[in-house]
């Protein structure tokens, strides 16, 4: 006897699995047609066919290498989406196992070919009573065709491990082996009007009223905001409703009430409902009972849902950043470096802090509020463009974005140039060396270049580049950072840190992406949607360095502050550098003779790798031999470690030194021209530091845990950025020693 | 605790308690030799004793050279895929007991771990060898290694 599991089951009979077999979502509209009610045709994907499918393609392994890679405490939101990513690729790129295949095209085949479906998750956790996944998970509309009802079960399978979904299920713990995916197939079912309904408020809990919202037309310009719903609600026991009647008549209202009485009654509990049509065509579409909305009270993950707007949201965002926020930002940068302190009496120096740490405020806030959410528009266009072309490598997408020079780029390149004419010119260089050889920083540095063509050349870069501050630091102020680099560079013969696209054409690359747009009828979105993505791709760089302007013009103004102060014996010393975040400390010790301190104890960020909860001490660690990340840039490359805590750091980075970062900023993104490679705490395949290793085609690995505790600087380490690991020591070493 | 969200000791410390088994590797002009054995570890860590019966490969060829390597992991308990394993590679050098008191303080050791060996234990034709550990490699998320010097402030 053929004992091969149940692929699919019809919606008529899935009352009568379990849930675990056909999910939530699918025994209740079972039900409900048990009960007599009109549900959308359809039948049931069940889990064993997520397993089979699972088998086939080895998807576990991917699943599993991408949770057990590190802590999950210690992933950021980026490396959350990477995994996510990569594992919706693996199902992406999965074959159906030829008896599940046939299964499904046999229970498509009882309807005619251009039928339109809904593919809806229908997971065994969600819409039960403990558990509220609504959202969390994908459903498809309008699906037409039955190749396309197989890729997007694919991907709502797939959603079972999305970004959202890790964050979700990261506090129930991650399992491959016990977490399983069913999926709802649904012939579409439009009516005049659709809507929802509440037979208890999700908030207050009250139970004496139905709460409806309607629409003229399908259910989900409803729920993608598209249209906004007339809003009533019915008297459970009269039948009355506070209603207008624009959407639905005093019949379909009375019919609307019973319907949903009865169904509530059936269900014997509180539920909620997606519904279309009224009156002799009353379709239930979705129904659950209701869980208690609780506010989420993981600060995180509310922050991380604002962190991936899409659709419509994402195309305002766009404009907004593009078009107003962007543009404002760098006048206001540029407005506020028009000004010198030191002239300044004050009176007038006063107003002007204020002017800065109000505009730095400001700034502060957009970016967080509004900058970072628009760097979910590379996100956005990566899963279209996954979608759409099923390339190789899901990084793919990326060659796509680089259209114009990034502001960081614009200043490495500058940086060339400026190594190039020390190179040209023996005498300068020898000058150069002699200076940085000897005590004199900063501006004496400056000042003792002399008038040369270099030193002109030299100060205008910093003027125009370096005005940035880094770290509390202005980058203007330490131009032994950046002379480092140069002298460095004018060493080396040609080698540039410059790569050329190797392999791959982007005008090719493109001309394939519209075409196979044209060829599914969607080259309006994937105009929109790359457009977007570049966008998203430029400012996320520059917004930083722009921001870096506003937040140096704030650090000068401080600067000047605190020297007016100590010429006044206000403060007992002149600091070298101050957090800018404190600038109203400073106000007041201007304005109000408050008193000033100059060091604070360091406040250890959240997260932060020195914020350890003192079990992990370094002899419970052990020594680090081999240590994993992400593969950012390929390559391997063995060399000496130097960890770089700060801009302090740069002046003894030596060319070809493997460089490890906490985190990398735009802002100081030119000493990785000396990089042998690259390693860095923070993770990410679309992080600065493996955007500009890519570049520059040398090796980087991210996303290590404790990278810069872990690796000291002297040690020598080999980056493979194929595979993500790094190892620690000489490359050939003793077994044992005694 | 999850073996992953362990430290490094801690880490060593469930495979040598937690595992009863490890692969003893010896060698002999040239030809590495490995063996399954039953084993114990001190409380610190430091040192591993096992049993063999003397008329055996393992115990010839660690009268010729004492320098051995253990392996450990903990693919019994854990099924499905290499990234939820773990592993520990032990060097060291192993010594074959001579002294009655000796024999019976690390003898004591192994058979309280393992009762079901008491008899083998104690018999005369079997050799109890102490391993005074020098290193352990720890490897688990798939290619993520430590090393670990027991009795050593690292």
């Amino acid at each position: 006897m053929d004992s091969r599991p149940e692929y699919v089951v019809p919606v008529s009979q899935a009352h009568q699995y379990p849930v675990n077999k056909v999910g939530g979502k699918s025994r209740n509209i079972s039900f409900c047609q048990k009960e007599g009610f009109h549900v959308p045709e359809g039948f049931a994907v069940t889990t064993d066919s997520y397993f089979a499918f699972l088998e086939k393609n080895r998807v576990a392994e991917v699943i599993d290498r991408e949770l057990v890679r590190k802590k999950f405490d210690e992933m950021r939101w980026e490396e959350i989406w990477d995994s996510a990513l990569r594992i919706r690729h693996a199902f992406s790129k999965g074959k159906f196992p030829e008896h599940l295949e046939a299964d499904i095209m046999a229970a498509l085949s009882q309807w005619p070919d251009d039928t339109l479906f809904a593919v809806r998750s229908s997971s065994p956790d969600e819409d039960s009573k403990e558990f509220s996944f609504a959202g969390v998970h994908e459903s498809y509309i309008n699906v037409a065709g039955s190749r396309q009802v197989l890729e997007k079960i694919k991907l709502v399978w797939a959603s079972l491990w999305s970004d959202r979904a890790l964050l979700y299920k990261k506090e129930q713990g991650l399992n491959s082996a016990t977490s399983a995916m069913a999926v709802l197939v649904q012939k579409m079912e439009h009516r005049e009007v659709s809507g929802l309904a509440f037979t208890a408020d999700p908030v207050t809990s009250n139970r004496e009223h139905i709460l409806v919202e309607a629409i003229r037309g399908s259910l989900n310009l409803l729920v993608d905001n598209k249209k906004a719903p007339e809003r009533f609600k019915i008297n459970k026991e009269s039948g009355q409703a506070d209603v207008d009647g624009k959407t639905l008549t005093p019949a379909a209202v009375s019919h609307l009430h019973k319907k949903i009485m009865a169904l509530e009654e059936a269900f014997g509990e509180p539920i909620d409902i997606e519904w279309t049509g009224t009156e002799d065509a009353f379709t239930v579409l979705q129904v659950r009972p209701i869980t208690v909305f609780k506010k989420d009270d993981n600060e995180e993950r509310v922050w991380y849902l604002t962190l991936t707007p899409s659709g419509q949201k994402l195309i305002d965002l766009a404009e907004k950043v593009e078009n107003q926020l962007i543009p404002a930002l760098q006048a206001e940068g540029d407005l506020l470096a028009g000004m010198s302190p030191e002239s300044l009496t004050t009176e007038e120096l006063i107003d002007a802090l204020e002017i800065r740490g109000e505009s730095y405020s400001k700034w502060t806030k957009v970016y967080w509020d509004d900058f970072i959410p628009f760097a979910n528009g590379i996100r956005n266009f990566g899963s279209f463009y996954n979608d759409l072309m099923q390339p190789a490598d899901p990084y793919e997408f990326v060659l796509l974005l680089k259209t114009q020079e990034l502001l960081a780029q614009k200043r490495d390149r500058r940086i060339k140039e400026l190594a190039r004419i020390l190179k040209d010119t023996p005498s300068e260089k020898e000058h150069l060396e002699q200076l940085m050889a000897g005590p004199a920083i900063g501006e004496a540095l400056v000042s003792q270049l002399g008038a040369s063509e270099f030193s002109k050349a030299f100060s205008e870069f910093l003027n125009e580049e370096m005005d940035v501050s880094y770290d509390n630091v202005s980058l203007k102020s330490a131009p032994e950072a950046s002379l480092r680099v140069i002298l460095a560079l004018s060493d080396s013969n040609g080698d540039w840190g410059e790569r050329e696209l190797t392999g791959v054409n982007q005008a090719e690359l493109a001309a394939a992406y519209f075409k196979e747009a044209m060829r599914q009828d969607q080259f309006d979105a994937a105009d929109q949607w790359l457009r977007i993505g570049r966008v998203s791709w430029k400012l996320r760089d520059d917004d930083n360095i722009l921001l870096g302007k506003v937040e140096n013009q704030l650090l000068l103004f401080i600067m000047e502050c605190l020297k007016r102060l100590f010429d006044e014996n206000k403060i007992d010393r002149l600091p070298d550098t101050f957090e800018i975040t404190r600038w109203r400390e400073v106000y007041k010790a201007m304005t109000e003779n408050e008193s000033l301190a100059l060091t604070v104890e360091p406040l250890l960020p959240v997260g932060s790798p020195l914020a350890g909860n003192g079990v992990d001490s370094l002899s419970a660690r052990g020594k680090a031999r081999q240590l994993t990340g992400q593969p950012s840039s390929p390559g391997v490359y063995t060399g000496r470690a130097r960890i770089i805590r700060s801009i302090s750091d740069f002046k003894e980075v030596e060319k070809g030194e493997v460089l490890v970062f906490d985190a990398v900023q735009p802002q100081m993104t030119f000493i990785i021209s000396l990089a042998g490679a690259i390693i860095e705490r923070r993770g990410g395949m679309l992080v600065h530091s493996s955007i500009i290793a890519r570049e520059m085609n040398i090796p980087a690995v991210n996303g290590v845990p404790k990278a810069t505790e872990l690796i000291v600087t002297g040690d020598m380490v080999t980056v493979n950025g194929d595979m993500g690991i790094i190892v620690i020591g000489k490359p050939e070493f003793e077994v044992e020693f005694r | 605790m999850s073996e992953m969200e362990m430290t490094v000791e801690e880490g060593i410390r469930s495979l040598c308690e937690g595992e009863s088994f490890a692969v003893l590797a010896t060698q002999g002009k040239g030809q590495p030799y490995a063996s399954l054995i039953g084993f114990a570890t001190s409380e610190d860590l430091t040192h591993l004793v096992f049993a063999t019966p003397k008329q055996t490969r393992k115990y010839a060829l660690l009268e010729e050279d004492n320098r051995v390597a253990l392996l450990v992991d903990n693919r019994a308990s854990k099924t499905g895929s290499i990234n939820h394993l773990s592993a520990l590679t032990i060097t060291g050098k192993g010594e074959i007991l001579t002294e009655h008191e000796d024999k019976e303080k690390w003898g004591k050791l192994l058979t309280d771990k393992h009762p079901y060996l008491s008899d083998f234990v104690a018999s005369s034709a079997t050799a109890i060898v102490v391993v005074e550990v020098y290193r352990y490699f720890y490897v688990r998320r798939f290619q993520e290694v430590s090393e670990w010097i027991p009795g050593q402030n690292m």
